[in-house]
């Protein structure tokens, strides 16, 4: 894991259960206007040293996303107590949930051909290095993961696909490991100004960015763009039995969908959101009667926390009233590619420990999204199933279900 | 001497901060692809820096005769020695040409 609150999982959960925001006050692309980017807030990684976790090489050609992607990877492996030179190469997977991809990269290249104009001077690195599936490669590469090798970009609900993706792998007999990761790093002069021109962001916290990023919350105008990476070893039941794993949950349902409506709004009712987390408990062989706890969404954008609500009123109708809810976005931010790796890390932590982590900045439920199970504080529940949602630009959906393993 | 030195230190420092590595590490007997682990690619990044300190074009096909550190200095110092002045152009052959031309043009009288 790396996020806004902590760089690996344990002070990741950590910040989470005590609450603790990411979210900066950016301070500028070069000599660009600041005043000219509505909002100035956002989840940066304000502590990652790449030369602490990779070679020279790594810390000066790799765009950022992909420095994240492999130390996330390396971490998950490594605590996963997985030896990859005693597994058969390819029956190792590796695949990557990305949105943005190298922009970071991708922009400052650009940038150095109009000023210098010497064409003839960009490095022979950078097509590797912006290609989208650098990432993924880089950490097969890192692993010796011979297996199924893909990148998978859907902006926002980019690693839950990934994460779905490498469970019918794994139920396919494709793979007996698969490392998914989820990896975004693009705040960058021109996508968040982007993000600023789509009216998407919060604006109204510019002066205190750690009230900002407010899912639910009465007073909430927008997202906040963040950066990470997320990374989790799936595995088959037999395999992860075999080596006496640490499980720390199953994974029993995945469903992605379009809402074939809108690039960037969802449908209004909530009705395509609650058909994509009824097909992913259906597949899961749940009822909603039994999920126990939602990791939502929930950007802090108006209209998509309150369509997301009656998407869930919708599934679970009076079950929605028992279920609990968190927003992991509340903390960090919406890092994009990374949203769903990290939000199901955050899942499968809270059923591991019982403990749900904090919606920040929830101070004023909104009628029109509110939910008796979301708190600004750490709740316990003991979880037996869980949800993980994921809706990207692009009418894009992908819901997860979790189970506690038994 | 003095001047070879110095072309030598100047490629050894530009090699020194591709690799990221301490310039004392380095050895002019050293294979830029075995000893040193260049690939391809960055082999031509080296040479965007050489190029780019030396004010040089280096062919790719120079850069493939190019196996060990020393190599690539007896290069460099190759390209930078003054080249021999060339013989001037001689203008007989224009002379010749207006020469013709007016015989010609006697020809039509």
């Amino acid at each position: 894991m790396v996020s806004p609150i902590g760089i690996g999982v344990g002070r990741f959960w950590k910040a989470a259960l005590e609450g603790r925001s990411g979210i900066t006050a950016v301070r500028g692309f070069d000599d660009l206007p600041l005043e000219a980017y509505r909002s100035q807030v956002a989840g940066q990684v304000l502590d990652f040293n790449p030369a602490g976790f990779l070679d020279p090489a790594q810390v000066d050609r790799l765009d950022r996303y992909a420095q994240f992607s492999l130390v996330a990877a390396k971490e998950a492996v490594a605590d996963s107590g997985l030896r990859l030179e005693k597994e058969l190469p390819h029956r190792v997977g590796a695949i990557v949930g990305a949105g943005m991809g190298a922009m970071m990269m991708g922009e400052r290249e650009l940038t150095k051909l109009y000023q210098d104009r010497k064409p003839h001077r960009v490095p022979p690195n950078f097509i590797p290095t912006i290609t989208l599936n650098s990432a993924s490669g880089l950490v097969a590469l890192a692993h010796g993961a011979k297996g199924p090798n893909l990148t998978i970009s859907t902006a926002c609900s980019s690693s839950a696909h990934a994460i779905g993706h490498a469970l019918t792998c794994i139920r396919t007999g494709q793979a007996d490991v698969i490392i998914a990761v989820g990896a975004d790093a693009s705040i960058t002069p021109l996508v968040f100004a982007g993000f600023c021109s789509l009216r998407a962001l919060s604006t109204g916290f510019n002066h205190d960015p750690a009230r900002a990023s407010r899912p639910f919350d009465r007073a909430r105008d927008g997202f906040v763009l963040g950066e990470g990476a997320g990374a989790l070893i799936l595995e088959s039941l037999p395999h992860a039995r075999k080596r006496k794993a640490r499980i720390y949950a199953e994974l029993a349902g995945y469903a992605g969908t379009s809402e074939a409506y809108h690039m960037v709004i969802p449908r209004e009712d909530g009705a395509e959101m609650a058909t994509t987390m009824q097909l992913a408990l259906q597949d899961a062989e749940v009822s909603p009667v039994q999920v126990d706890y939602i990791n939502a969404h929930a950007t802090s954008t108006v209209r998509g926390d309150e369509v997301e609500v009656r998407g869930i009123r919708r599934v679970m109708k009076a079950g929605a009233n028992r279920v609990t809810v968190n927003a992991t976005k509340s903390l960090i931010g919406h890092t994009l590619g990374a949203a769903g790796a990290i939000g199901t890390i955050a899942c499968a932590m809270a059923i591991e420990s019982g403990l749900v982590h904090p919606t920040i900045n929830y101070e004023q439920p909104d009628p029109d999204c509110a939910l008796p199970g979301i708190s600004a504080d750490v709740q316990e529940r003991s979880i037996k199933v869980a949800l993980v949602n994921a809706f990207g630009f692009g009418s894009n959906n992908a819901t997860l279900v979790l189970k506690k393993y038994q | 001497m003095t001047a070879k030195s110095v072309t030598a230190d100047r490629i050894l420092t530009a090699l020194a901060n591709e690799l990221k590595r301490d310039v004392s590490t380095l050895g002019l007997n050293h294979s830029l692809r075995g000893d040193l682990g260049l690939n391809s690619l960055d082999a031509i990044e080296l040479m965007f820096r050489v190029e780019e300190e030396f004010d040089l074009s280096i062919p790719d096909a120079d850069l493939q005769k190019l196996v060990t550190v020393g190599d690539l200095v007896t290069y460099i110092e190759g390209r930078l020695q003054p080249s021999s002045p060339q013989p001037v152009p001689k203008r007989s052959g224009t002379r010749l040409a207006k020469n013709a031309k007016s015989k010609g043009r006697r020809g039509h009288v």
